[in-house]
């Protein structure tokens, strides 16, 4: 019975390739007109904000003593800095498709990438 | 408990906790939020193969409170005990019920994955957002790889020590 352990290597490999298909096909179905980046602080909207490619701004987040700085790019963003122990939510990088999320758990932040989709200016045009 | 089992034990703990403390300042250069080698496991699956899971969770359960006490803090505790312990559970259980016909290598490997997806469980929870699953590929893929260097590290260790360490004498 060698061949446990082929399948069971086989299979772990299969569902690696499997998560990043059907990530890939979920990002790829939300097809939306605009992207907006929510901040949420305490599992509580702390602030919104458009993403387009003429935005450039930083904002800083406090929470008690605590701080976490989100920067936005044109379209992408991310967590520039933050005084958080190990930094995850910092070392999570550039954000940029609808879905993808950064966290800072010490600092019980949250920012993610929603969509917005354009069809309430469609009607309105 | 013979005095050569409670000497282990604390060896295995000695270890283990050093291992988690050094490897903090080993940095991977891979731009993957949060992920480590798990070096410490390979004491943890070594404490299954030559211990047994009772003392094998006490040895993670004191190594997490030992590295968490130099340095730790409550969050990273949290997040290394519930790893911890969903990997020694899912490998302990492996090798009580299949172990014969498993390798070493793949009980590492599924041990990887059920600690990195525990810990994706825990981050969702406190976060209350399952969306964080978007890096459930991304670390499965480094549970894949680490479990595989902590595997064969366990391998060549077990063999090593079983010619060396006769439980059931002294």
């Amino acid at each position: 019975m060698r061949n446990i352990n082929k399948w069971i290597a086989a299979g772990l490999v299969a569902l690696t390739v499997m998560s990043y298909i059907i990530l890939h096909a979920y990002q790829q179905n939300q097809i939306y007109n605009h992207t907006k980046l929510v901040i949420y602080r305490d599992g509580e909207i702390y602030d919104e904000a458009s993403l387009s490619k003429e935005v450039h701004k930083e904002i800083t987040v406090r929470t008690g003593d605590h701080f976490n700085i989100i920067e936005i790019k044109g379209e992408a963003v991310r967590i520039k800095e933050a005084d958080c122990p190990r930094k995850i939510c910092v070392d999570t990088g550039w954000l940029n498709k609808p879905g993808q999320i950064a966290v800072c758990i010490p600092n019980r932040l949250k920012i993610v990438i929603e969509g917005q989709s354009g069809n309430v200016d469609d009607i309105a045009y | 408990m013979t005095t050569k089992r409670l000497v282990l034990i604390s060896l295995f703990v000695a270890q283990a906790a050093a291992l988690s403390i050094v490897e903090r300042f080993i940095s991977i250069p891979v731009a993957i939020p949060g992920v480590k080698l798990g070096l410490a496991n390979v004491i943890t699956l070594l404490a299954i193969l030559m211990l047994g899971w009772k003392d094998a969770l006490l040895i993670v359960l004191l190594r997490c409170s030992l590295a968490a006490m130099v340095g730790g803090n409550p969050i990273s505790f949290l997040f290394s005990i519930c790893g911890g312990l969903s990997s020694t559970v899912v490998m302990a259980v492996l090798w009580q019920k299949i172990g014969r016909r498993l390798s070493i290598i793949i009980i590492s490997l599924l041990g990887a994955v059920a600690h990195n997806t525990g810990q994706l469980l825990v981050a969702a929870l406190i976060i209350q957002d399952l969306r964080v699953y978007v890096y459930l590929p991304v670390l499965l893929i480094s549970a894949l790889i680490t479990g595989y260097i902590v595997g064969v590290i366990t391998l060549r260790c077990h063999s090593a020590l079983k010619k060396n360490t006769d439980l059931t004498a002294g």
